[in-house]
Formats: structure tokens, C-alpha cells, sequence
């Protein structure tokens, strides 16, 4: 359950954190205090949020790309003229590794205070 | 080890966050922090998820009232209870469309490039505050201060768009705030005058003066035939024989200085495509009886388009056209009783006078026998990244000293009419052209126009037809401010300028028809010398000659007219230089079906024709052979090479005037030989270029993103028209907005198409979805109304309470 819990607040925090100077930072404070109060263990911590975060990412800009205007192509020709599916990847692993990196971090301040 | 345990993601996290909070520069492109720009909540994606959703809202406490009904082309139709609630809600509109190209333009005007995109755009940022557009804008806005009603409404309409840009967090920003890494400011004022100028600067912020200076010394006695100031083809904007009010204001003429050291400038690129075209005929020459305004003007296309359609509707004023985003009021269009439109009038009111320093430190310069001291003002231009550079601008009385001393254009001094003080608010024009009856109100509130001079086309319910050249008009001795002039003498001043009462004006002309295209206002008898050095008549003979002929006009036939590709330029060289072509030689080649599918040519510029592809490379390549001594040499570039007009003329009436002789050749060619030289080259042309097929490939036309975002540009575009033909579209040129209004009892039916969309938001549907109706020549007919019911397909509605 807790697991479960814990998933959803850090794809809450991935997905609708609106601060223009902060988002990165407080999606990854979110994740390492979601980790640390729900004693998320070191060894998972990283690749479960990493993995549950990219692939909410991922199903979410599925979506915006399905129902959004035609703006990541024209982003993707910018950007090296890399597709929109390899843009939906990139921002999904940007995502992931944060949220991955905070929840690493909450797991180990968890562990250390355990121990 | 416990610790390491705590440190190594401590550590990671926090070089993450750096690395994605870092703006990286690429070979010279800037790359946006990753972090924000990437973020499904703020970054793109959530300009993909929000930039097409619409829905109805309800805005309170803004102060202002009334209600915009966006159709389902995102035309907004404002309904408003007086002019100033219509301002406001026009400049809501406006921001929540084109924030971000108004917000751009202006800081380019301003010279504040460099903020944005760092220190490549420094020397563009140093002209634009050499020139002055700040000083100019401020000065402009303290005038209008003075006439408090007007200024009013130019409050209004800030307050609008600062009332959208309130309501944006991060998130909601255009997608080039966040590419390039900058926010929104606050709109004032001010930014609407810098707007102005802007305009003024691409409408009338060109002249010839050194390469025509120059070219007299260089071409000697052959400059009057090169450069003619009255063409023999020209037929003028007011027709010949309209009578001036007015006597000759000067008799005295001025001589060119003859300054050196004006060496190798970059020439200006030969930009084909420019111009614009109005005519208006009366119900004396239309199948309805109804007169009919015709506009298509040309301008560089962009995207976001530079226009913006909209309605606009209060107790007094009911009008639909097209908007500046950044300016107030419709600037072309029509209401219930009258419709105009504007092409560039192409008057030189850039001046530029040679300054005789008092020694090279350049404190002092001679005026009127005196020295006088170099005034100076202190740009700080701040470059993104931090830094911050001073550049001193040189001040004297006739302007700024524009270029520095490493500058072929160093030491002259520049008056242009737009640093001149304003004496009205200029605001006032659209707000009082928008509510004009008649051609009287018509011509009260075009008076107080100043710049960039227009042809303001007009067509009345009534049945009048007019056509004013209106803009501040200086008084000049003959050939004054077509040369550089000596800056010693006040006597090189303009004259004061002339009444807008006796501005080139005519009223129902007896050929039943107005029209401008480029061409010069009048003909020599006009008791004002002005001068330009490069009106083109052949796109205008054109439309007079269609006009003259044709009696059973429509809106259909108006359509087919604006898309006219027919081009007399052609037509008269093809003539002249496929009697010059040996056939006895080509008789048994390949050249030979060239030359036959010439002959057969209708000399119309379709995108799919090989015959206008063959001809543009023939004439081009001729025009280089005729012309060599000047384009071979460096250090003849700073002189102003003859029109292709001239050049034609030259070929008929003149085949063995000396510069056809080919310098790099040890005999002395003629016409003869530069047209078969020409031809034989073209044919090479078509053989080593393979993928070149027809007259589209050739041209190659775009319409590139504002700050020339590749990814944000139409590229490739199949599309007919030429330079010279009434559908003036060039590579990067082309009419900017089509519009046809016929003025029925019933009130007006218009149709009208652009180059782009209502959106300035790449990638929404809205964006550049009238590109193709535009490139095919079609039409979408416009919904005036005055009832917000009859406004069936909407997406969305905005009220303010």
C-alpha cells in the first residue's frame, strides 16, 4: 500500500508542480520525502520512482501528443530534428532520473536514521 | 561508508538539478535550462496541451466591460459600450494571440536584442539605438500626453494587454519566452510608439543617397537615361492632369557633395517582391453598381503573421479589418459606409549630410561657418549572460552620426522624418478612420498622419472613389535628399513640410478608377520635389491597363485580378531580346525549343511554369553581363545599379550603349552579344541544375518564424507570382493580406485571406492554417455583423464584467 501511495505522490509531483524557478527542485524534494516518510527502501527506491515516474510521464505526453496542437514536432525539428517520440522519451527520462534521484536520496536519509 | 551512503545522491541531486537549470550555449544558438523547458507541467508540452483549448470565461474586476465572440477561424468580434472598453479588449485580444511578436518587434525597435539572444546581436542593437527609435518613442508619447482623450485610449489598450499579461504564470508562455529564456514585461505607451516606428522603419527607413551619389559621379552623363526620376511608362498614382491646389514652393535646386571614402559597402540585396497594390473602382464600372476596394499590401511574410483580423463594434463605430498587434484600431479595412486600404508611398524622408569635423577628436563640427560642439548620448546595451557594453552616439543638429568610424557610412548624419516631433497623436488616425462616413472624415483623419507616407485607396457607399498620398511631406529644393549633402550649410535643411491640404490627392477621376502600385505619386508637374529612386511602373501598368478595359467588375473578377501573374516586364524584354537571339546558330540544338517555348510564353509567373524559370535565369544573367564593370568590383559596390526597367529600356531603344561591352573580354560586345551570351549560359543553367524545373523551384519561397526559428518556418512553398506582377510574391515577399470589399446598400460584403493564422502559437491550428487557401488564391468571406447571435460557429466567448 505504501508503495502505492508513494507512487502516486510522485507522480502527482512530476506531472503538475507549476513553479517556474523550483519544479525540478521541489519534484525532487517531493520524492525524497515521500521516500523517507514512507521508509522506501534504499535498493529500490531509485528504479521503482524512476521507472513508475517515466512511464506516467511517458503515457501522459502520449496523450498531449494525441490531443495537443502540433507544437513537439516542430520542437523536435529544433531540437536536432529528434521525433516526437524520441522528445516523449527524453522528457519522460528527465522526469524519471529526478524524481529517481530525490526518492535515492529520501530512502538513504531513511536508512541512516534506522540504522 | 554511512555517510558516503547519504552523499553520493545528495551529490547527484544536486549536479542533476545544475545541469538542468543551466541555459547551454551551442554553436552560437542558446539551448534553453533543460529542466523547465522539458517539463510536462510547465516546459512545451504544456503549450501543446493548453495552446488549442478553448472555452468561455467570465473575467471580473478588470475595470473595463464587453465581450469578444472568437469564431471558429479565431477572428475575434469585440463588442464593446464605447471606444475605450473596445481598446481594452482589443489589446487583451491581442496579447493573448501575439504576446510574445509584439513584445519581440518592439524590443527590436528598441535595440534590446541583445538581452535575449547575447552578443551577435550587438551591432544590429547599436543602429537601432543610433537611429534612435527610444528617444523618438518617448518624445512621441509625451506629445500625446497633451491631447488627453486620445491618450486615454492608448492607456486603455495598454491596460488590456498588461490585463492578459497579469494572468500568466511560467507555464502559459508563449513557447519563444521559453525557448529563448526570457519573460513578458509590462506594456506601456511607449511600446506602442516603438511599435510605430518599427513600421516606419521598414515603410520608409530606406533610401540611395550614397550609391546615387556615386552613380552620378560614376555614370557622368549617362546618369539621367540610368536613372530617370520620371519614367516615360510611368503612370502616376494621381493620374496625370489632376490639377494642384497649390504654386511651386521652391525653384532652387542642390547639388550633390562629393564625398569619398564611401567604399566598399556591402550593396544592398536586390529583394525581389516588394510592393503593394489598392485600387477602387465606382459603380460605373461594375456588374452590381456597387463601387469595389481592392488591397493586397506586400511585406516581408513572417510567422507570426504581422497582421491580426478582428471585428469591432460600439454604438458609434462598426469596423472589420486588420490589426498591428502592439497599436490600436483597425489599420485596414471597411465599415458600414466606407472601406480603404494602404500601399507604400516610397517618399525618401532619410536624408544624409556629410559632416566636416573640426579635427579628428570630433568635438566639433562646422555648421553655418561656426564650430559647434558634438553633443553625445550614452547607450548601455546589456548583452544576456550579465555584461553590459556603452556605446556613445554622436548627436549634431541634422541627427545622430549613425555608423562608426569603421563604417563606410561614418561621418554622415542622418534626418529622417520619424525623430522629428510629433504634432498630433497618431493614434487618433485609425480611431478616427475607423468611424469615417465619407470622404470628407476620411480625409480629416488621415491629416494627421505622418509617417510612413501611405496611398491610402477609399472607397465610399456613396460612390466616391479617392486616393490620398498622405504622410508629412518635406519641402525641398529640386534633387534635395537624393544625394548625400554637405552638412555645413543650414541651407541644406528641408524647408518645413508641406500642408496635408495640399498632399497629392484626387477625388472620382474621370477614369472611374483609383489605384497605387509603388509607382510614383504624380508626375513632374507636382509643385514639391520628392524623390525615391526606386518606384517600379509596371506591376501599376498593369492594374491601370486592366482596369481602363474591364466595365463588368465583381468580387470573382477581383479575386482572379490580385492573383494576376501576368508580367509586363517580361513581356516587354522578351520582346526585345528574342529578336536578338541568333536562331541561325541554335537552329539545329537543344537552345532551340528553349527558344520556341519563349516565343509561345504567355509571361505569366505560375508556379508550375518553366517558360518564367527560363526567362527570370536568361534576364538575370543577362542583366550581370550588361552590368559586370560594377558587380565584378569590389570597389564599385557602393554605386547604385539601374533598374532592370532601365536596363530594358537600353536593350530596345539603346543595344549599343558601352556597357553592354563585357570588360574581361578583348572585344566590344552589344546587346546582340549579351543576349546570346545570356542565352547560351541559361541553357548551361537548366542542364547542371536538374532539380530546378519551374518557376517555383526557382523561387524557392518561405515564411520564416520572426526570430527565425527554422523549426517555426514554412519552408518550400509552391507558389506562383513574381516581383513585377500584381501578385507580388518573392522568396521571402508577398502579400501580406488580400482583401476585396464591394460597398452595397445592404451594407459591405468583404472577403479576404493571409499568409498565416490568428495564433501566433507554432504548432495550434490557428497558426498558419490560411497559408494555403492564400497560396492558391483563395478567399474567406468575412462575417460583418453587429449581432453576436449571428455568429453561429465560435470556440469560445470572453466577457468582461
Amino acid at each position: 500500500m505504501k508503495n502505492i501511495i508513494f507512487s502516486i505522490i510522485i507522480i502527482l509531483s512530476a506531472l503538475f508542480i507549476r513553479s517556474e524557478q523550483y519544479a525540478i527542485a521541489l519534484q525532487m524534494l517531493i520524492a525524497a520525502l515521500a521516500a523517507f516518510a514512507f521508509n522506501i527502501k534504499t535498493k529500490i527506491s531509485f528504479a521503482l520512482a524512476f521507472g513508475i515516474v517515466t512511464a506516467s510521464v511517458m503515457s501522459y505526453l502520449w496523450f498531449i501528443k494525441t490531443t495537443g496542437t502540433g507544437l513537439p514536432a516542430m520542437i523536435g525539428n529544433i531540437f536536432t530534428g529528434l521525433t516526437v517520440a524520441n522528445l516523449i522519451y527524453l522528457t519522460a527520462f528527465i522526469s524519471g532520473i529526478s524524481s529517481g534521484l530525490g526518492a535515492w536520496y529520501g530512502s538513504a536519509i531513511a536508512q541512516f536514521r534506522n540504522e | 561508508m554511512k555517510f558516503f551512503k547519504i552523499l553520493l545522491p545528495l551529490l547527484l541531486c544536486i549536479a542533476w538539478y545544475k545541469i538542468l537549470n543551466k541555459s547551454l550555449n551551442i554553436k552560437n544558438n542558446s539551448i534553453p535550462p533543460l529542466g523547465k523547458f522539458f517539463s510536462p507541467s510547465i516546459g512545451f508540452w504544456h503549450n501543446a496541451w493548453r495552446d488549442d483549448r478553448y472555452s468561455n470565461q467570465e473575467i471580473s474586476q478588470s475595470g473595463y466591460k464587453g465581450n469578444i465572440v472568437i469564431d471558429d477561424n479565431n477572428v475575434p468580434h469585440i463588442f464593446a459600450d464605447d471606444t475605450r472598453n473596445a481598446y481594452f479588449l482589443q489589446g487583451y485580444i491581442h496579447a493573448k494571440n501575439r504576446l510574445w511578436q509584439m513584445d519581440f518587434s518592439t524590443r527590436a525597435a528598441e535595440g534590446r536584442i541583445s538581452e535575449i539572444v547575447g552578443g551577435r546581436a550587438l551591432e544590429f542593437d547599436k543602429v537601432k539605438r543610433r537611429k534612435g527609435f527610444a528617444e523618438s518613442a518617448r518624445n512621441s508619447v509625451e506629445v500625446w500626453k497633451k491631447f488627453p482623450e486620445s491618450f486615454a485610449l492608448v492607456e486603455a489598450y495598454c491596460a488590456g494587454v498588461n490585463h492578459y499579461i497579469q494572468s500568466l504564470e511560467y507555464a502559459d508562455y508563449p513557447i519563444e519566452y521559453k525557448l529563448m529564456d526570457f519573460r513578458p514585461e509590462a506594456w506601456t505607451p511607449y511600446k506602442t510608439a516603438l511599435f510605430h516606428k518599427n513600421m516606419a522603419d521598414v515603410l520608409c527607413g530606406r533610401d540611395h543617397d550614397i550609391e546615387l551619389t556615386e552613380a552620378k559621379k560614376y555614370f557622368d552623363a549617362d546618369f539621367n537615361i540610368l536613372f530617370p526620376e520620371n519614367s516615360n511608362i510611368l503612370d502616376p498614382v494621381i493620374p496625370r492632369g489632376t490639377k494642384w491646389n497649390f504654386n511651386n514652393v521652391r525653384k532652387d535646386s542642390i547639388t550633390a557633395t562629393n564625398p569619398t571614402g564611401f567604399i566598399e559597402r556591402d550593396r544592398e540585396n536586390r529583394i525581389d517582391g516588394i510592393g503593394s497594390n489598392n485600387w477602387a473602382v465606382n459603380k460605373l464600372k461594375t456588374v452590381n453598381k456597387n463601387p469595389i476596394l481592392c488591397n493586397d499590401p506586400h511585406l516581408s511574410l513572417t510567422l507570426p503573421s504581422i497582421w491580426f483580423e478582428q471585428q469591432i463594434i460600439t454604438p458609434n463605430s462598426h469596423v472589420y479589418g486588420v490589426t498591428f498587434p502592439g497599436i490600436p484600431g483597425v489599420v485596414i479595412g471597411f465599415n458600414e459606409h466606407i472601406a480603404w486600404g494602404v500601399t507604400n508611398a516610397g517618399w525618401d524622408v532619410m536624408d544624409w549630410y556629410a559632416i566636416q569635423w573640426q579635427d579628428k577628436s570630433k568635438k566639433a563640427y562646422q555648421y553655418d561657418g561656426q564650430w559647434i560642439p558634438t553633443e553625445y548620448r550614452i547607450e548601455k546595451i546589456k548583452i544576456k549572460g550579465g555584461t553590459e557594453i556603452s556605446d556613445t552616439v554622436k548627436l549634431t543638429k541634422w541627427g545622430p552620426i549613425v555608423y562608426d568610424d569603421t563604417h563606410p557610412r561614418k561621418d554622415l548624419a542622418m534626418h529622417w522624418i520619424i525623430n522629428d516631433p510629433s504634432t498630433s497623436c497618431e493614434m487618433d488616425v485609425f480611431t478616427d478612420l475607423n468611424k469615417s462616413k465619407n470622404v470628407n472624415e476620411y480625409r480629416s483623419a488621415l491629416s494627421k498622419f505622418p509617417y510612413p507616407a501611405q496611398n491610402f485607396a477609399f472607397a465610399s457607399d456613396n460612390g466616391d472613389i479617392a486616393l490620398t498620398v498622405q504622410g508629412n511631406m518635406p519641402i525641398k529644393s529640386d534633387q534635395q535628399g537624393r544625394f548625400i549633402q554637405d552638412g555645413s550649410s543650414s541651407a541644406n535643411a528641408w524647408h518645413g513640410l508641406l500642408t496635408a491640404q495640399n498632399n497629392p490627392f484626387v477625388l472620382n477621376p474621370y477614369r472611374n478608377f483609383i489605384s497605387s502600385a509603388n509607382q510614383k505619386s504624380t508626375d513632374g508637374t507636382f509643385p514639391n520635389y520628392f524623390n525615391d529612386g526606386d518606384f517600379r511602373d509596371y506591376r501599376a501598368n498593369v492594374i491601370n491597363e486592366l482596369l481602363s478595359k474591364n466595365n463588368d467588375w465583381t468580387i470573382d473578377k477581383m479575386k482572379e485580378m490580385q492573383f494576376n501573374n501576368f508580367s509586363m516586364k517580361a513581356k516587354t524584354a522578351i520582346d526585345a531580346m528574342l529578336k536578338l537571339v541568333d536562331t541561325s546558330t541554335i537552329k539545329n540544338s537543344p537552345h532551340y525549343t528553349l527558344y520556341q517555348s519563349l516565343q509561345n510564353w504567355n509571361c505569366n509567373y505560375d508556379s508550375t511554369s518553366r517558360e518564367a524559370l527560363v526567362f527570370d535565369v536568361w534576364f538575370d544573367a543577362l542583366y550581370k553581363n550588361t552590368w559586370d564593370e560594377l558587380l565584378q568590383d569590389t570597389m564599385k559596390k557602393n554605386i547604385k545599379l539601374p533598374s532592370d526597367q532601365s536596363t530594358i529600356e537600353l536593350l530596345k531603344n539603346n543595344p549599343r550603349f558601352r556597357f553592354f561591352d563585357i570588360q574581361s573580354t578583348p572585344i566590344k560586345e552589344t546587346a546582340v552579344d549579351i543576349v546570346n551570351i545570356a542565352f547560351d549560359s541559361t541553357a548551361k543553367y537548366l542542364l547542371t541544375h536538374p532539380l530546378i524545373k519551374n518557376w517555383s523551384d526557382k523561387k524557392n519561397a518561405s515564411i520564416s518564424h520572426l526570430a527565425r526559428i527554422d523549426g517555426f518556418s514554412v519552408k518550400n512553398l509552391v507558389s506562383s507570382g513574381a516581383a513585377d506582377v500584381i501578385n507580388a510574391h518573392g522568396s521571402t515577399f508577398g502579400p501580406s493580406w488580400r482583401m476585396i470589399v464591394e460597398l452595397t446598400d445592404q451594407g459591405p460584403i468583404a472577403y479576404a485571406i493571409y499568409p498565416g493564422g490568428q495564433s501566433g502559437a507554432p504548432g495550434s491550428k490557428y497558426y498558419s492554417n490560411m497559408i494555403e487557401l492564400w497560396r492558391t488564391g483563395r478567399y474567406r468571406k468575412l462575417n460583418f455583423t453587429n449581432s453576436k447571435d449571428s455568429i453561429q460557429s465560435r470556440i469560445s466567448q470572453i466577457t468582461f464584467n
